[in-house]
């Protein structure tokens, strides 16, 4: 039995695509064999935490949309790129970095269906035990089919004003489409907050379990997406909040 | 044996031995026997010796006075998060450095002076700091509503123009309007003289405070008389701006913490919601989320 999993938040820059890695990586640690889906189709990301060099890109969601190859040709064996050894697999799925491609999709859209198909396919013909999906911000199509397949859901949001509102909805609209877990991430909480007193109020404000608050790190801001967080700094609190998310997600 | 009825009291020997008295004592004046040092024979000497002596011991007991009181203070500031009372301990020292009747400290927010500290040894008044005792005083603004500048009390007066003021009596003082400062000791039953009003400046040059001390007092007659130029003081006034520019940033920071509330517009909410679940897609979504769902679970 595989679990589809989607990181999200209705605002950007939040932290999906580093959470979403350092997920894909511990649960790799545990022996489990991932795929990682990037649908932000419109500013991808997460390949430059897999250290997925443009030139190592064989093919690309996108390419799959198109019609041009199977959804596992787009696959990309990452797991040695991590910078430590892991007893499982990670495959990434990027979407494509040209210019040219992004604008095309963009322009001409797709078929949403094919997305659903694609998810269960490389589930199938890869044998994954998670896929994640890694969102594009806000409330567009895909990411509504993201959150209606997946299993479980992760909400991410800063404790900035911005990101309340949104979230709110999100978290509604989740609801409404049935998702069996939905966990909420707190991240990038400056110095002068008590954690445990923004965990509180979160999950008052959205009746929903917060699965753990992440401090804003001075470090997760140098390594700046050029490596996994939960490799290079195994016993960093983060770390240790992230492996409380992946032992929820898991149970 | 000398017999000390033989020495008459103004003899040199009479004077040095009185000069002894007073570097013991610590309040040996330097020059004091400037006269008898011109003399050429060895009681002239012996004054001039007596007087570099005395000077070495004064710079020995400044340098003991630092080493005393403001390096701890300046460590206590590195490693104590207590600003409230370090501002405290320092208005404190300021007053015994200067030996000022009363010290005040205040913040400078929203274009006015607040009181944070307040201290006054004769009317045996010790609030803000550690006292626990709210000051009752409204702030000192620095602009009149018109707003023109309000260079009536000492302390704005100083924050404006970002100098000194150091006047032996406030009320005789030619150049400046001290209304303010007479009508608050009208209020307080109080006599401001001597005053020395100091701008705590940052490192932008920005005035965050003014640090005031009020009637320095002559340590044996206690006459008041102007203050005077202090090494120590100025340690002080440093480490005063040091203190109250991490007041300054610790309160910012409890604002912040006061401020993680998480405001939601329910009815936008209900709204924003029914914008995306009233669409056709969502709807055809929804009929299919559990069975997507089971499609992708049950597909090993
Ligand atoms: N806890 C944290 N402390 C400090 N910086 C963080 C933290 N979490 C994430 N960041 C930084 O925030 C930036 C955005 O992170 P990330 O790309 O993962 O967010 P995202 O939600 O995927 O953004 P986008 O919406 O643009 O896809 C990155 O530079 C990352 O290093
Ligand atoms: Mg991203």
């Amino acid at each position: 039995m595989s679990t589809i999993i989607s990181i999200h938040s209705f605002r950007g820059g939040t932290g999906k695509s580093n959470t979403t890695a350092n997920i894909a990586a511990l649960l790799a640690a545990d022996g489990a064999r991932v795929g990682v889906v990037d649908t932000d189709i419109q500013s991808p990301g997460i390949h430059v935490l897999f250290n997925l060099d443009e030139s190592e890109m064989v093919h690309s969601l996108n390419d799959y949309l198109w019609g041009k190859c199977a959804i596992e040709e787009a696959a990309h064996d990452v797991a040695a790129h991590l910078g430590a050894e892991v007893k499982g697999q990670i495959f990434l799925i990027p979407s494509s970095i040209k210019p040219g491609e992004i604008a095309r999709i963009l322009r001409e859209g797709y078929d949403v269906g094919l997305l659903n198909d694609g998810f269960r396919d490389v589930v199938e013909k890869l044998k994954l035990d998670y896929l994640l999906i890694d969102t594009h911000p806000g409330l567009n199509e895909e990411t509504l089919l993201s959150i209606a397949i997946s299993n479980a859901l992760v909400i991410i949001l800063r404790p900035d004003s911005q990101d309340y509102q949104g979230t709110a909805v999100t978290v509604d609209v989740a609801r409404k489409l049935d998702v069996p877990k939905m966990l909420m991430l707190v991240n990038k909480v400056p110095p002068q907050f008590d954690l445990e007193d923004v965990r509180t109020r979160v999950e008052q404000t959205y009746d929903a379990t917060v699965a753990a608050v992440l401090p804003h790190s001075d470090e997760m801001m140098t390594l700046a997406s050029s490596g996994i967080f939960a490799i290079r700094f195994p016993d960093h609190p983060i770390t240790k909040g992230l492996r409380k998310l992946v032992d929820q997600l898991k149970a | 044996m000398s017999n000390p009825t033989l020495i008459s009291p103004s003899s040199p020997l009479k004077r040095i031995m009185n000069a002894v008295r007073a570097v013991e004592a610590g309040n040996y004046v330097p020059g004091l026997l400037s006269d008898l040092e011109h003399d050429s024979g060895e009681l002239g000497q012996l004054a001039h010796m007596l007087d570099a002596m005395a000077r070495n011991v004064s710079i020995r007991d400044h340098q003991l006075r630092l080493l005393r009181k403001v390096i701890p203070i300046g460590v206590a500031l590195s490693a104590e998060k207590d600003y409230n009372r370090l501002l405290e301990t320092l208005v404190v020292e300021a007053q015994f450095f200067t030996n000022a009747d009363a010290g005040t400290l205040y913040i400078l927010e929203d274009n006015a002076l607040k009181f944070v500290i307040l201290r006054n040894t004769s009317l045996d008044m010790a609030m803000g700091g550690t006292s626990g005792a709210e000051i009752p005083f409204y702030p000192v603004k620095l602009y009149k509503p018109d707003g023109s500048e309000n260079r009536a009390n000492v302390v704005s007066h100083a924050a404006l123009t970002h100098k000194r003021i150091n006047i032996a009596d406030a009320y005789e003082a030619d150049g400046f309007d001290f209304s303010g400062t007479k009508a608050f000791d009208a209020r307080t039953k109080y006599r401001s003289k001597s005053f020395l009003a100091i701008p705590l400046e940052n490192t932008d040059n920005k005035v965050i405070g003014v640090l005031q001390l009020i009637n320095a007092k002559n340590a044996d007659t206690g006459e008041i008389i102007p203050f005077k130029d202090d090494d120590v003081l100025e340690a002080l006034v440093l480490l005063a701006t040091a203190a109250l520019d991490g007041y300054i940033r610790e309160a910012s920071l409890r604002q912040e913490i006061a401020k993680l509330k998480i405001e939601i517009n329910e009815s936008r909410r209900t709204r924003q919601v029914a914008e995306i679940t009233e669409t056709r897609y969502f709807q055809e979504l929804k009929d299919k989320a559990n069975q997507l769902r089971d499609q992708s679970r049950n597909k090993k």
